[in-house]
């Protein structure tokens, strides 16, 4: 089989959402010691770029994106430990997400956890609840790009804006791009907050983590 | 009871599986007090996890300890709620973020001055047994919020009420205030005029302030409200029987909890689960689904004989449009004719995106509308009329007929909003919208209605405690 039919035939197996088939791929990629960083890149990457097409035209549904987006993510899970000579995979950048402290309300901020994966993304999702001081110190950590935080509850809105004060004192604000969401959080509170950026559902998140990266 | 979608067997399925689920997935809840009197009673508890598995036996066990009706008292005696006792209530939301001022306008944060507003406005429609707080003051600290947000409301009515409890330490304070209220300990006891309302995360899980609460409310036996949002394919199963079965399994295991705290609280049966919209990513609160789950969740509390509260008579539209009116029509139709007893949470805009004293013009109209649905037909022998009939005759009138006079007011409902005009009097009047109607009446009913007084000295009770805990809870903060 030439790369390019295996490629096609691992785009297929995520638009498919055939988990069988695309976890045989990957071990095949992986048994024939194929490049690894073009299987993700040219097979796995372009699978999830025609799931996230066929959800923004409407075709699939939440359950059929969030799927493809996790059985794309278990392959990468087998595959990632394979790359060739340490290069560390080509990703659209690193975000660190969660719902902020004193809030349980996890669903909207998985649900943009997972889209961001889905389009090529590499987010570390810490949960809900969590103090800001944390998320900032993953955020440094793992040297992210984009901090996303989450917040249903008008209290613990407050929180949001808390993190942007903390980076501000650390002095560390121009190397983060924080992004604000939940259901009572408006543009107008993001610009209150001085944080980067506010998106209404899924979508939006990713269009707006893209064009703050410039991608 | 005339709306049923589940045989009684199907009932008794459901049954089962939630005591499935109970027994050998169990439920988290991270409150080690609760859990050791889980262990105490022979629950299977993992201390570390803050995981229990909670056998059939003793979920029948304290299920049947459970106060399975209630009656919540306004500051007047005689405005009353009634649970379990074959009665309906109809409650405004405990409080939203937003508010929207007019339809048109752009929503803005909740502040305390709307509490007054909704509540008086709620204190004036007939058919709101129980007035919520409607909105979320987000100027006020949430440590005591909720108590504010108390001593608010009950300025404003004279009925019972709803409002969104905090935690343990707010809920002290609010306690004091139902105390002061009423006098002393006992008659605020004998005389609830609000409760929690205990909000499992599903799937299968608790929250601790919601949990940790109980253990201040219990101590004057306060009911208790049990109602997780489980989302038919997010937070629960895709299916709707799946969704029934693990609904029921989170409201059970909320009754445990409560009857390891104080047997024999009272408890409300909140069947509110939802479906969810996987194209919008968004809540459903209403749509064909939302009518068969309220159905079934009715029937699965009645078969436990519990009071039951289900969400009901709201829509997903963010105008009092068609959309609004048959969503919040056909559910409530189906819900009050399942013969549950509380309905809830009206006057909001979509799906808890706001608090809309213009929608709750509308669901009074549609509440009007479908009590009177549920009227039993009078079928006296004199209703028949047969004397008159004859006297008529063939090609006769009944409009003049002592019996028309006599009867018609009983058995025709009058609309206070619906347009029933002749076409051409209609345009006279302005031909104007549903929309337009509600928006008039709420400027009628703003400018008009002032409810009776709280008493001067206990105002200045009341204000002391909401002055107290703002003292201790800010400080503790
Ligand atoms: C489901 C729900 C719950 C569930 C949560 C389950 C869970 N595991 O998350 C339960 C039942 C547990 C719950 C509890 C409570 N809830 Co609640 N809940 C809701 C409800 C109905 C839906 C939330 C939801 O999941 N929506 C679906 C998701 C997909 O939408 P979303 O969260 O908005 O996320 C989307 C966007 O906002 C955006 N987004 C979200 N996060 C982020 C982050 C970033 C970085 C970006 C860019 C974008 C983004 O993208 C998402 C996907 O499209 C909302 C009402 C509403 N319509 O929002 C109330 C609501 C949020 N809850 C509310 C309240 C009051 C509570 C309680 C305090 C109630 C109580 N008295 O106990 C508790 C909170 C306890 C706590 N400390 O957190 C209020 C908040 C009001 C306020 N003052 O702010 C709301 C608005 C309802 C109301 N009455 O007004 N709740």
């Amino acid at each position: 089989m030439s790369q390019e039919n295996l490629y096609g035939e691992i785009s297929d197996a995520i638009v498919n959402l055939n988990e069988d088939k695309a976890t045989e791929l990957a071990n095949k990629a992986i048994d024939e010691n194929l490049n690894i960083l073009n299987v993700i890149e040219e097979g796995f990457g372009a699978g999830i770029r025609r799931v996230g097409e066929l959800w923004d035209a409407g075709e699939f549904f939440l359950p059929e994106l969030m799927r493809g987006a996790k059985i794309m993510q278990d392959c990468l899970d087998l595959l990632i430990p394979h790359l060739q000579g340490g290069i560390e995979r080509k990703t659209l950048g690193k975000v660190v997400i969660a719902t902020i402290e004193g809030d349980i309300h996890s669903i909207g901020k998985t649900i943009v956890a997972t889209m961001l994966r889905a389009y090529g993304f590499e987010v570390y999702d810490l949960g809900a609840d969590v103090p800001a001081e944390k998320i900032i110190d993953e955020a440094i950590e793992k040297n992210v790009d984009i901090i996303g935080v989450s917040a249903l509850l008008t209290t613990t809105m407050l929180g949001q804006k808390k993190v942007v004060e903390i980076l501000k004192k650390k002095g560390i604000s121009n190397k983060f791009k924080v992004i604000l969401g939940g259901a009572p959080v408006t543009s107008k509170w993001v610009e209150e907050c001085g944080a980067d950026g506010y998106a209404g559902n899924a979508v939006e998140a990713v269009e707006l983590a893209k064009s703050l990266l410039h991608i | 009871m005339i709306a049923k979608v589940l045989t009684e067997q199907q009932i008794n399925i459901i049954h089962q599986k939630s005591l499935i689920i109970l027994e050998r997935i169990g439920v988290i809840i991270p409150h080690d007090e609760l859990l050791s009197r889980f262990a105490e009673r022979g629950a299977n508890v993992d201390m570390k996890d803050k995981r229990v598995r909670i056998s059939a036996d003793l979920v029948m066990e304290l299920l049947s300890k459970a106060g399975k009706n209630f009656t919540l008292y306004g500051r007047d005696l005689s405005k009353k709620a009634e649970f379990g006792l074959g009665k309906r209530n109809y409650n405004t939301s405990g409080g939203q973020a937003l508010w929207i001022d007019n339809i048109d306008n752009k929503r803005r944060y909740s502040s305390l001055n709307d509490v007054a507003t909704a509540v008086k406005f709620a204190d004036a429609l007939e058919k709101i047994t129980i007035p919520g707080a409607m909105a979320d003051p987000h100027e006020l600290p949430v440590a005591w919020r909720c108590v504010a947000v108390a001593f608010e409301t009950i300025k404003n009515t004279t009925k019972p009420i709803i409002f969104w409890f905090h935690d343990r330490a707010s809920a002290k304070f609010i306690v004091d205030i139902i105390i002061a209220l009423r006098g002393d300990e006992k008659k605020a006891q004998k005389l609830p005029m609000f409760h929690p309302l205990l909000e499992p995360v599903s799937p299968l899980s608790f929250p601790f302030n919601g949990v940790d609460l109980l253990f201040e409310t219990a101590q004057l036996n306060m009911p208790v409200s049990i109602g997780p949002m489980a989302q038919m394919g997010l937070s629960a199963p895709a299916t709707i029987a799946g969704t029934l079965a693990q609904e029921n399994a989170e409201i059970l295991a909320g009754i445990c909890i409560t009857q390891l705290i104080r047997e024999g609280i009272p408890v409300c049966y909140g069947g509110i689960c939802h479906a969810f919209d996987m194209k919008t990513t968004q809540l459903i609160f209403s749509g064909p689904e939302q009518a068969i789950f309220s159905v079934a969740m009715t029937q699965m509390g009645k078969y436990y004989n519990l009071p039951v509260y289900i969400n009901v008579g709201l829509t997903d539209s963010k105008r009092p449009d068609a959309q609004a009116g048959l969503e919040c029509g056909l559910t409530l139709a189906l819900g009050t004719a399942a013969g549950a007893d509380i309905f809830g949470h009206m006057g909001i805009c979509g799906v808890d995106q706001a608090s809309s004293l213009d929608f709750l013009v509308m669901q009074s109209e549609i509440i009007s509308y479908v009590e009177s649905i549920n009227r039993q037909i009078n079928f006296e022998e004199k209703t028949f009329a047969i004397d008159i009939i004859e006297k008529v005759g063939p090609k006769g009138s009944f409009l003049d007929k002592q019996h028309t006079v006599e009867h018609f007011r009983n058995e025709l409902w009058f609309p206070t909003l619906l347009d029933r005009e002749y076409y051409d009097t209609w345009i006279n009047k302005g031909a104007s919208s549903m929309e337009k109607r509600c928006r008039k009446r709420k400027e009628e009913i703003l400018a008009t209605h002032k409810p009776e007084r709280l008493a001067d000295d206990v105002t200045k009770e009341l204000e002391e405690i909401v002055k107290k805990a703002q003292r201790n809870l800010t400080s503790s903060a």
